[in-house]
């Protein structure tokens, strides 16, 4: 007599520990086997998008800090600005770009120490998190020094900076870079070495390259499948063109490889900021906007490599001082209906292994 | 999980993985042992505090100055059209000389400190103060009217009551 069995539904958040915010995955189970799972968003949503219409240029600086990643704040910042430069047509001073370079390697660092810890927690190992956070910890200080905020800086101006570098903070950012180079080794001792961690990662989750690609999935996701595309070197912004650096690419496509490559990424951070500080002119930091500039008509798309992938600012002015319409491609978004693909096949004490490794932030996804 | 019992060497397969995992765990606790002996990262926060930076977004304030013992807001209403928020509401009477401010009000529950009111003011009239404790169980006290933001300190801070409860239970 054979055994009759029928598939299982399982709701995973919207209130869960382990989605990193409001996600609600819909699971469909074969006893411990995933068939699919179909991510269910929008919990977050804030219609920052609309809110832009509604604001000055200026104004939706201090909007796109908190309304999309706000991991990540200084990215949103540097892709809302350089939009409206390239539409405006504003010169940035040459000082004023390495401070945002170096500002943005900065936060793509503290970014991935976020993921790293919460990875580490969503595998049981509780140490890496504390880890992680005091690390992150120094360039919150950093980023405090020179911006103000911790989180929400609103730091980035139309044409430039808002304030110079308070004096001495090149010698903190120089000795913050030596000292993180020093932690990195340990922890690798900690997790990458591991084995447990390594039997819960290798070969998990695997998404080919093709589906890569077809579900438009970016950054260290689609890096690690194989996809050798950064922003940075497709189409530099800032003062990308100028300094050396590598971009990591894996080619297994599976939680391992995503986690290598983000950890490759943050010493390549630290490198970008090393040559920056050592190349940094002295001079002007602002050109001169006024505060209510209005942007002639026209449309623009800015793209930018955020710690998560490809964010990109759409931009339509009618040539008022508020924007028309703007259309925010999130990384996350992308790389969270990649996710499918790598879920179906694998066991269901996978999942959290899975969502882990593509690192989202659920206020870039729902927007 | 990977960790299947059924390996290519069967029961041995197993009891080897077994094997590397208790060696990995090792390694990791002499890691975070080697770590227990560092300095702390970490303070105890409502006794202990930690210094903001200069240039802190904390709560705005409206300081007096000293030499005419009075506001240097000129009122040009800069800050309330720049505020992404609309939290600002200033109102004044009179004209020319006489002109004086009759309300400046903050609503704090709505400012989202992103330091524009500041960066526009001409006269350096309205500034950040470096305090980070404004939480309050009241909504209504964090409207902050000129007599509060002449005072230039936030209404009930919440920390001090922690600090009162753990010293006293100590």
């Amino acid at each position: 007599m054979a055994l009759r069995t029928e598939e299982l539904i399982l709701n995973m958040g919207p209130q869960h520990p382990s989605t990193h915010g409001v996600l609600r995955l819909i699971v469909t189970l074969d006893g411990e086997n995933i068939v699919d799972a179909q991510p269910d968003i929008g919990y977050l949503h804030s219609s920052v998008e609309k809110m832009m219409e509604a604001r000055t240029y200026l104004q939706n600086i201090a909007l796109v800090d908190r309304g999309m990643d706000y991991l990540a704040a200084m990215a949103n910042e540097e892709v809302w600005v350089l939009a409206v430069e390239r539409l405006a047509k504003i010169e940035v001073p040459e000082r004023a770009k390495y401070i945002r370079t170096i500002m943005l390697e900065l936060q793509r660092i503290s970014s991935h120490l976020i993921w790293w810890g919460t990875f580490g927690i969503d595998l049981g190992a509780f140490t890496a998190f504390l880890w992680a956070m005091r690390e992150r910890e120094r360039i919150m200080d950093l980023f405090e020094a020179s911006t103000g905020g911790r989180l929400h800086h609103v730091y980035f101006r139309l044409g430039g900076v808002n304030e110079d570098l308070p004096p001495g903070w090149t010698e903190r950012c120089a000795a913050f870079c030596d000292d993180f180079l020093s932690r990195l080794p340990e922890y690798d001792e900690l997790i990458t070495g591991n084995p447990i961690f390594q039997a819960r990662t290798k070969g998990v989750g695997v998404l080919p390259l093709a589906s890569a690609v077809a579900m438009g999935a970016s950054g260290p996701v689609a890096r690690a499948s194989g996809l050798a595309y950064d922003v940075r070197k497709a189409h530099p912004y800032e003062v990308y063109d100028r300094v050396a650096f590598d971009v990591p690419v894996r080619t297994a496509g599976d939680c391992f490889a995503r986690y290598e490559v983000r950890m490759e990424e943050m010493r390549q951070s630290v490198r970008i900021i090393r040559q920056c500080l050592q190349a940094m002119p002295e001079g002007e930091i602002r050109s001169k906007v006024q505060v209510n500039v209005k942007v002639p008509k026209g449309e623009v798309y800015a793209r930018t490599e955020s710690p998560r992938g490809d964010l990109g600012i759409y931009l339509v002015s009618d040539g008022s001082d508020r924007p028309y319409r703007v259309k925010i491609r999130a990384p996350a978004f992308s790389n969270l209906y990649a996710l499918t693909e790598m879920m179906k096949g694998w066991k269901v004490a996978d999942v959290i292994a899975i969502l882990g490794s593509i690192d989202i932030v659920l206020s870039d996804v729902d927007r | 999980m990977s960790l299947s019992p059924a390996g290519p060497n069967g029961r041995k397969g197993y009891l080897e993985q077994a094997w590397t995992a208790a060696i990995g765990l090792v390694t990791g606790l002499r890691a975070t042992l080697r770590t227990m002996f560092e300095p702390k990262a970490t303070v105890i926060y409502p006794l202990q505090k930690v210094d903001v930076s200069p240039r802190w977004h904390g709560l705005l304030a409206l300081p007096i100055d000293p030499e005419t013992d009075n506001d240097k807001c000129i009122i040009c209403f800069q800050c309330e059209r720049v505020c992404p928020d609309r939290c600002i509401h200033i109102e004044a009477t009179g004209k020319g000389k006489d002109r004086v401010l009759t309300r400046f009000d903050i609503e704090m529950d709505k400012c989202c400190y992103c330091g524009l009111c500041v960066e526009v003011c001409p006269t350096e009239a309205i500034v950040f103060i470096p305090h980070y404790e404004a939480s309050t169980y009241n909504r209504a006290t964090l409207l902050y009217t000129l007599d509060d933001l002449h005072r230039a300190a936030p209404k009930e801070p919440i920390a001090t009551g922690v600090v009162k409860v753990r010293g006293g239970g100590r």
